[in-house]
């Protein structure tokens, strides 16, 4: 049988060489004091503006989209409002600088240009964001709240084995962890690629948090089931046995899941891709934590060594990530 | 027995198409299966609302003055030596010889506004009240409030999802799903017998009509030979005009012709002003038809003074309630109030005027000497009609009036091609993961698929019953769970593995592996179940539509796959090995069978770790 449990401290470093330059990225400067996280802020929850346009022929959604792509606004979302009247919505346009002219001109000549536009129909002004600041606060302090709810659970339903306040909290250490390598990735890719987070962004990391926890008690439930059933053996091998036992289900369940989330990521349209990828990054981070995290992180205490980890580590990767870890 | 389970199973599957088939009362539902569409797939109504600022003129009559003489009036009226005119001119009637005069803001002392009440005179005669007041620009801050108003009343369950944003300074947008589109009813008279108008085949000669009156996108429904219902586009009072002269001079003399516009209601429940007044009425006759209404304390008891309005149960009687908890100087105004009017004399002619932009919500009696500020309005209301008000009245708090300058219909955001490509990868997906469970599993793969038909029956159904606007995202994450349902069949059937493994036979590893695979099943799903819970009160508390949209479909996913899981896939696997396919065991893993036993591993290098 493979000894999945005698390696436990290179998972945790196999989790903090992703999480770590994720907290870099959202602290990094400009960083936190100037609510720069890397995540950026999509059209959702920021300000925006808003051009009410009306065309002299037929024209398509597709067709300004197409225009608005092309003056690097992929942003804009555009509604068409009876006729050959539209609503666009983009982000803040720059005002005009020096020689440039504003991107409100820009936009307006161009869609002028191409499409016929009626340049002197046009309304034009700024919107609040659509999801409120709040809405994001809310998300976090339910889930705060709920990781509450979970660990209390969590010990209860596992009140027959000894100490099981543990896997309550090793539960939500991997739920935090899966939320930690979305946010990470996201502040990462967000600085690489532009890529932003939006009200999908919130969804997903909504439902992961859901799924994390189910993950992780499929794992513990076989953990739960060996131990009472031979409560002498010492817990290393029971979880590693465990692991393996339920490893066919843990790769088989990811795996659909995968399938599903790849299919709908490659197939299909642009407009939930946020959604998909924090999906897909949550699949597979919640499959892996509860195996080679939660699980092991419950032996780590059983044995008594995370006081010694602690103690004898010295480089700044683990220290951080037992900092990390330690919360 | 077992095979009884399973076609109750089945049955509630028939049971939920009849759901799914059932028509479908509102109008929302006009998606595919009457399910309904959010805004990002289907569309709604656009509506732009802007904050009234101006000078209002409070206007009563002691003389007949119809609106007509009075709006011609005004608009000829001319003052100075420049011949200023009254500009942004709005006239609307609010009682018997009483009018509401908007213009734009005027200062003070300016000749129009000096002079409006002496002009008014010379004109109709005697003014019985007069009274002018300046509404100013509202701050971001009142614009946010009325935003926070208009999100209230409009997501009144969490789950609409309506996008709603402050405009530029003063206006606000809001979008609404499934509010677009009209519904036209056409009720032909009965021809006459003398005079038989010419023969006109009503199945051709209607939609011309419509289509040449500027009805768009139109289905006409033939109830009868004379009775047709219209989905169309949201169509104006034009279009209805010009369809309804065309009808009867080319088909025949109409009996009833009504439009509904979905729009109308999202209209109705924003309320244009959500200005809400509390005043003391005195009635004139027994049946209070003819009435007058007088403000109480100064400035005059109003929806600031409210602090709650909520809707329950009645606990001494019927029906629902509607519940108000006035402030500290409501209070003291209310008691003041109904101290005068709960007497038993003053009964039979007093009442409390409930009124929310001009209109009355409710005049109720006042029964008992209010003093500490909580009050109950019973008047035999339904659940819904005691929470519609409660939501009226309570959301009436801020009094910037809002005035509606444009309304239309909105398309769907994203294209239709957006949906159709999510859907065939979506389906694509599935295919895969039903393709890998029969491989993997066999027999009882074929079993997983069919219990994943019901999951994604009874959550539509589930779905539609809420009902749940479904937006994109939605979908994806409706997809996304047919592809987690799985789960659970996955962990009962690698619990059925191992017990054949160990000799078992199918019959017995079925119900061993169901029973080694409840508890996971039931924790691992209780606890999501748990963080949906906590989700829900959240987003119901603080008012994150978003948040709740999520928790429910969440927890109604789970919570289905839960039911199929252990029923659905149970019972139709019991019955493949009742019916003798049980004892194929290779049918059911492609694995060759042996036997191995439980082994614990060496305990590992405590230090091993690094």
């Amino acid at each position: 049988m493979l000894d999945i449990v005698g390696k436990r401290g290179w998972y945790f470093l196999i989790s903090a060489l992703v999480i770590i330059p994720g907290l870099i990225s959202m602290i990094i400067a400009p960083g936190w004091i100037t609510g720069d996280s890397g995540l950026k802020a999509g059209i959702d929850f920021s300000s925006g503006s808003v051009m009410s346009v009306t065309f002299r022929q037929a024209v398509e959604e597709d067709d300004i989209q197409q225009r608005m792509e092309a003056l690097g606004h992929s942003e804009a979302l555009i509604q068409r409002i009876g006729g050959t009247n539209f609503f666009i919505r983009t982000a803040i346009l720059q005002e005009a600088f020096g020689d440039a002219p504003s991107e409100r001109e820009v936009i307006e000549r161009d869609l002028e240009k191409f499409l016929g536009m009626e340049r002197d129909r046009v309304e034009f002004d700024t919107v609040s964001p659509i999801v409120a600041q709040e809405t994001v606060r809310t998300a976090f302090y339910a889930l705060a709240a709920a990781s509450v709810f979970i660990l209390l659970f969590v010990w209860y339903a596992f009140r027959r084995v000894p100490k099981a306040h543990r896997y309550g909290v090793s539960a939500i250490l991997a739920l935090m962890h899966d939320l930690l390598i979305i946010l990470g990735i996201f502040s990462i890719l967000g600085r690489i690629i532009n890529l932003e987070v939006n009200s999908m962004f919130i969804v997903g990391l909504l439902i992961v948090a859901g799924y994390s926890v189910n993950d992780t008690i499929v794992v513990f439930d076989r953990i739960r089931e060996n131990v009472s059933r031979s409560p002498d053996r010492d817990l290393a091998g029971m979880v590693n046995l465990s692991i393996m036992e339920s490893m066919g289900r843990s790769l088989n369940t990811s795996i659909t899941t995968l399938v599903v989330l790849l299919a709908m990521l490659f197939i299909g349209g642009n407009s939930i891709r946020e959604l998909l990828l924090v999906l897909a990054i949550g699949a597979v981070a919640g499959t892996y934590s509860s195996i080679f995290i939660a699980s092991q992180y419950l032996i780590m205490w059983d044995q008594g060594e995370i006081g010694r980890f602690f103690k004898r580590s010295s480089s700044a990767a683990a220290s951080s990530l037992m900092h990390l870890i330690g919360r | 027995m077992i095979l009884g389970i399973a076609i109750a199973a089945l049955g509630f599957k028939d049971i939920n198409i009849d759901i799914l088939g059932f028509p479908r009362v509102e109008r929302d539902g006009t998606g595919p299966l009457g399910l309904k569409l959010g805004l990002d797939l289907r569309g709604g109504g656009h509506l732009v609302y802007q904050a009234d600022t101006g000078t209002k003129f409070d206007v009563t009559f002691a003389d007949d003055v119809a609106l007509n003489d009075l709006l011609t009036m005004l608009q000829d009226l001319r003052f100075g030596d420049d011949d200023a005119e009254l500009e942004g001119l709005l006239v609307g009637p609010t009682g018997a010889n009483r009018y509401l005069i908007r213009t734009d803001i005027m200062a003070s002392d300016d000749v129009r506004r000096t002079g409006l009440n002496a002009a008014l005179a010379e004109e109709f005669g005697l003014i019985s009240l007069f009274q002018d007041s300046i509404i100013e620009q509202p701050s971001m801050e009142q614009m946010q409030g009325v935003l926070d108003n208009i999100t209230g009343r409009v997501n009144r369950f969490g789950t609409e999802e309506p996008i709603i944003q402050i405009f530029g300074e003063d206006r606000i947008i809001v979008q609404l799903p499934g509010t677009s589109g009209s519904v036209t009813d056409i009720l032909l008279a009965d021809p006459d017998p003398d005079d038989p108008p010419s023969e006109v085949d009503i199945a051709t000669a209607l939609p011309r009509i419509l289509a040449e009156s500027g009805y768009e996108e139109f289905d006409v429904e033939t109830r009868s030979d004379r009775e047709f219902k219209i989905q169309s586009n949201n169509v104006d009072a034009e279009a209805q005009r010009r369809a309804l002269t065309s009808i009867i001079t080319e088909i025949g003399q109409v009996a009833a012709f009504g439009v509904t516009s979905g729009i109308d209601e999202a209209k109705a429940l924003i309320g244009q002003t959500a200005r809400l007044e509390f005043k003391e009425r005195t009635c004139e006759n027994a049946a209070c038809t003819t009435f007058t209404d007088a403000d109480v304390g100064n400035p005059p008891l109003s929806g600031d003074d409210l602090s709650r309005a909520e809707a329950s149960a009645n606990h001494v009687g019927i029906g629902w309630v509607v519940n108000l908890q006035f402030n500290g100087r409501g209070s003291d105004i209310f008691s003041e109030l109904t101290r005068r009017i709960s007497t038993t004399e003053a009964q039979s002619t007093k009442r409390i005027a409930i009124i929310m932009d001009d209109r009355e919500l409710l005049a109720p009696v006042s029964r008992a000497w209010i003093r500490d500020g909580r009050t109950q309005i019973s008047g035999n209301f339904n659940r819904e009609e005691a929470r519609t008000l409660a939501i009226q009245i309570e959301s009436g708090r801020l009094p910037v009036p809002l005035r509606l300058i444009q309304e239309s219909d909105v398309d769907a955001l994203l294209g239709s091609e957006s949906l159709e490509n999510s859907l065939i990868a979506g389906l694509v997906g599935l295919g895969l993961v039903l393709i890998f469970m029969v491989i993997y599993y066999r027999m009882a793969g074929v079993v997983a698929a069919f219990s994943l038909v019901f999951y994604a029956v009874i959550v539509l159904a589930v779905f539609k019953m809420i009902p749940i606007t479904l937006e994109l995202a939605h979908i994806g994450g409706f997809i996304l769970s047919i592809g987690m349902a799985v789960d659970a069949n996955i962990l009962i059937f690698e619990r059925m593995k191992e017990e054949v493994r160990i000799g078992r036979t199918l019959a017995s590893s079925m119900e061993v592996g169901f029973s080694r695979a409840w508890p996971a099943i039931r924790d691992s799903n209780i606890s999501t179940m748990i963080t949906c819970l906590v989700l829900l009160w959240f987003g119901d508390r603080l008012g994150g539509g978003l948040v709740t949209g999520v928790a429910i479909s969440l927890f109604i996913g789970v919570a289905v796959s839960m039911f199929t899981a252990v029923v659905v896939s149970r019972n139709l696997l019991q019955l493949m090995a009742w019916v003798g396919l049980g004892g194929r065991i290779n049918l059911f893993t492609p694995e060759n069978l042996r036997r191995t036993s439980l082994e614990a591993t060496q305990a590992p290098d405590l230090r091993g770790g690094r």
